[in-house]
């Protein structure tokens, strides 16, 4: 009983002081969001990095967050949080046209290679769905499917369709549970990062410019710098430091 | 008559044509040539313009070391000359010396009274060499060729460094980064060198700075300088202002320039009459080294590597204004330095404003010994709503080395009143979707919040745990499954595991009875709890078991003797006392109960060991 109550009280208390987190979250956010309506996106910038700091953070942050730094011309940092919020809010109509926007005055100088169409249907089904709701969908599948596998062992039925079921329901439950862990893996994986300031790429054969603003895949760390991709496919290596991961 | 009007005339406007004198005086020693033969003589000339002669006191002939005057008598003669409408006129007096010994000689200072003043003249070097290693014989050549010399070798006479070089003259040696430094590359030349067709001989270069050209002027007039001695006539070839990239000890590259020139000795007269013999020589100045400093630490948060002195103006094209109507705002950055690489100062333009990239202009003048202009950023600006509106004061930072610190130059601005309404205004820049045409959309509101520590599925516990647990219930439900079953067919195994609960069962009733104070449900009760859980453990039912065949079994299932009648006399005394005639007290019964469970448990840890 006493064990009981203190488990509650500890729940309560972890409830209470993540309300409490969240409402200094929505708060600040507010607060940055009158910023920017009054011109003051340098202030706005720090007021949201301060909402990130509370552990909370949403597409619309980052959204709101980019277009304070495209305010201020800081097309790189602009591009870095457009493209965090689109992890977040996926084709979101406003989102998709201030990326417009930002790509418009980026002028990049390098073609883009056609994306593989495995590749866009995967952005495509985890821009629709978060890994959340393909972890309900399945964890609901496989619940049901190991209730039909108890049912099974309990009364012993040997109907087809029952099998069907229990095989059906297991296979396409954990098929979603597996997307879902890739969902999520791919919203903390580094993948991608803009450019944020002008630099020079260097490959084996020379050297490129790469103006502000231009999304280059990360492939890792080297010795010779950041490895990375430019979207025309040209590998090569840059100063870490101008790299904003999204 | 008339020609006497006409000559009368042009006396007049002669004479009142003719300008103001040049009052500047100077007083220059010169010598005839730097290097004479041991047989030959030197002639020292001192010359004195910008006076009349009679103001001057005649000069005493400049005592010398290494060299022997000739005579104190001195030749004098006058010079007037009129360029450029300015009058000059100059006296010179002139003496020979013979020299003593071959080697370095020298013609001390002369001293020159004019009128109230004393005029000094510097020491002039002379070089003596032997008879035979004495510069090329000068040689002039009338009319067509024809030598007034024995000479007939067609040498042209030798044109030396003294003759033609070049100086680098730079306005400072250590700068700090980015500070302007002007550098006057001047050619010296003797009067009779002529140099013509110059041109730069190689490529010049200047790694580590920004160049920028300053203004030569288009027909150059000379200037007389006497060096040493040597009267030189003196140009600028080349202007730049350079500005330091990086810091530390940096050096610009000589230049060189080559150029046809006259031996200054072939033609004192510049005469057509003498042939002109021009050789193509080659010169180049010193390197020049120069320190770069880094500017000092502390810099002022906009401060974006302006060095120079800079005024800052703001200007709003106009104060009040209607939704949807452009102004401008202006920013003018004026002063001298590196005006191509100023950066735009960031006004901070409230949000309501649509704001356009600023258009950039530059004017440079280089004219002056510096590189100064102003850098101009204009920004178009759009009021998207009504209201009055405050641009903050715009600030713009640099470093200015002549007092070694940052200034920070601030202009304000007057409020901006906008009238209207922003749907008319709007209703032209949005999308279908109803974004602005060529804008962002700036604001989200609806924040649904997230973790900003994202922690993927495969790395949470919980995940495994919820993954885990379904499997689990499967796994409980065959279990219970089989038990089941079991219970259903293995009628020996079914009473046996039965066997611990019933008995619990039992013993709970009978504690029951026993609170009650009802003797004989308490007894049965404690009768089958006991019986029957030998019964259950043995797989018999207990059921009209006679004492004899329960002895039997117990003897069979390994239960000690003493056990056996132990169990026996408990049930016989349960028996005795169901069925008395006078209800046993409560304490009796309470001691049959703890008798009873001490028995079960006995006898139930003797089969555990038998059957397990």
């Amino acid at each position: 009983m006493r064990r009981g109550a203190l488990l509650l009280a500890l729940i309560a208390y972890v409830g209470l002081a993540n309300s409490q987190q969240l409402e200094d979250a929505l708060r600040l956010f507010d607060e940055a969001n009158g910023l920017v309506e009054s011109g003051a996106y340098a202030e706005a910038i720090v007021q949201y990095h301060a909402v990130l700091e509370t552990d909370f953070a949403s597409g619309a942050l980052y959204h709101n967050l980019a277009s304070a730094y495209f305010r201020l011309d800081e097309i790189g940092e602009a591009t870095r949080y457009y493209e965090r919020a689109r992890r977040l809010l996926g084709d979101d109509p406003q989102l998709l046209h201030n990326i417009q926007i930002v790509e418009a005055q980026v002028q990049s100088p390098f073609s883009v290679l056609p994306t593989p169409f495995w590749q866009a249907w995967w952005y495509t089904l985890f821009s629709q769905h978060g890994a959340w709701w393909f972890l309900i969908s399945g964890m609901c599948l496989y619940l049901i499917a190991c209730l039909l596998y108890a049912h099974h062992i309990w009364s012993q039925t040997r109907s087809n369709w029952h099998r069907r079921a229990r095989v059906g329901t297991l296979g396409i439950g954990l098929l979603l549970l597996l997307i879902a862990v890739l969902v999520s893996g791919e919203r903390s994986s580094i993948q991608g990062a803009a450019i944020l300031e002008p630099t020079t790429l260097i490959t084996e054969t020379g050297s490129i410019d790469v103006p502000e603003g231009v999304k280059v895949s990360f492939i890792g760390d080297t010795e010779l710098g950041a490895e990375v991709s430019l979207p025309n496919g040209v590998r090569g290596y840059v100063d870490a430091s101008v790299l904003g991961f999204f | 008559m008339q020609r006497t009007i006409v000559l009368i005339g042009l006396a007049s406007v002669c004479f009142v044509s003719i300008p103001h004198y040049s009052f500047a005086q100077t007083v220059s020693g010169l010598v005839s040539s730097p290097t004479i033969g041991a047989q030959e003589t030197v002639s020292y000339t001192l010359e004195i313009s910008g006076t009349n002669a009679s103001d001057i006191v005649n000069p005493s002939p400049p005592a010398a070391e290494g060299l022997t005057l000739v005579s104190p008598i001195a030749s004098r003669g006058t010079n007037m000359s009129i360029v450029n409408g300015r009058v000059s006129r100059s006296v010179s007096y002139t003496w020979h010396y013979r020299p003593e010994e071959e080697g370095s000689a020298r013609i001390l200072e002369s001293n020159v009274t004019i009128g109230d003043s004393t005029f000094h003249t510097s020491p002039v070097t002379v070089t003596v060499v032997p008879q035979a290693q004495r510069p090329s014989p000068q040689r002039r050549s009338l009319f067509g060729g024809f030598s007034l010399f024995d000479n007939p070798s067609d040498v042209p006479p030798e044109v030396t460094e003294q003759d033609i070089f070049i100086r680098a003259i730079q306005s400072d040696r250590e700068v700090y980064l980015n500070e302007q430094i002007a550098i006057d590359y001047k050619l010296y030349f003797r009067p009779g060198t002529m140099p013509r067709n110059s041109r730069q001989a190689d490529s010049w270069d200047a790694e580590g700075f920004w160049r920028e050209e300053l203004d030569l002027a288009a027909t150059p007039v000379p200037s007389l300088v006497v060096e040493n001695g040597i009267r030189y006539q003196v140009i600028s070839i080349r202007r730049i202002a350079v500005f330091p990239t990086r810091a530390g000890e940096l050096t610009i590259d000589p230049l060189k320039i080559s150029a046809e020139v006259q031996s200054p000795d072939a033609d004192p007269f510049n005469s057509p009459l003498f042939s002109r013999r021009y050789s193509t020589v080659e010169r180049a100045s010193p390197v020049i080294n120069i320190t770069s400093n880094p500017l000092p630490l502390g810099a002022p948060d906009k401060f974006r590597g302006a060095v120079g002195q800079y005024t800052l103006r703001a200007i709003l094209s106009r104060n009040t204004l209607e939704v949807g109507e452009a102004l401008q705002l202006t920013l003018t950055i004026e002063g001298t330095g590196n005006i191509a690489l100023i950066e735009a100062p960031q006004p901070e333009i409230p949000g309501i404003f649509e704001v356009y990239d600023p258009e950039v202009s530059i004017s440079k003048t280089g004219t002056n010994a510096l590189i100064r202009g102003s850098k101009t950023f204009t920004w178009l600006l759009i009021p998207r709503s009504n209201g009055t509106f405050q641009i903050p004061p715009v600030e713009f930072v640099y470093f200015d080395p002549s007092q070694a610190r940052y200034i920070v130059r601030s202009s304000s601005l007057n409020p901006i009143t906008v009238t209207g309404t922003a749907a008319t205004a709007s209703a032209v820049t949005v999308t279908a979707s109803g974004f602005p045409f060529d804008d962002i959309a700036v604001l989200k509101r609806d924040p649904q919040w997230v973790t900003a520590t994202h922690t993927p599925l495969h790395q949470g516990t919980w995940f495994y745990l919820l993954l885990l647990v379904p499997v689990l219930g499967v796994g409980v439900t065959a279990v219970l499954r089989r038990r089941t079953t079991r219970l259903a067919t293995d009628t020996a195994w079914a009473r046996n595991q039965r066997a611990h609960p019933l008995a619990r069962k039992h013993l709970k009733t009978a504690r029951k009875r026993l609170s009650e104070g009802d003797p004989d449900p308490f007894y049965a009760a404690l009768e089958q709890s006991v019986l029957g859980f030998v019964g259950n453990r043995l797989n018999v039912h207990e059921r009209g078991l006679t004492r004899a065949q329960l002895a039997d079994l117990l003897n069979n299932a390994g239960i000690r003797t003493e056990r056996q009648q132990e169990l026996i006399k408990f049930l016989d005394t349960c028996d005795a006392a169901r069925f008395a005639p006078t209800p046993p007290a409560i304490a009796l019964m309470e001691k049959h109960y703890a008798q009873g469970s001490r028995i079960l448990s006995t006898i139930a840890r003797e089969l555990e060991s038998v059957i397990p």
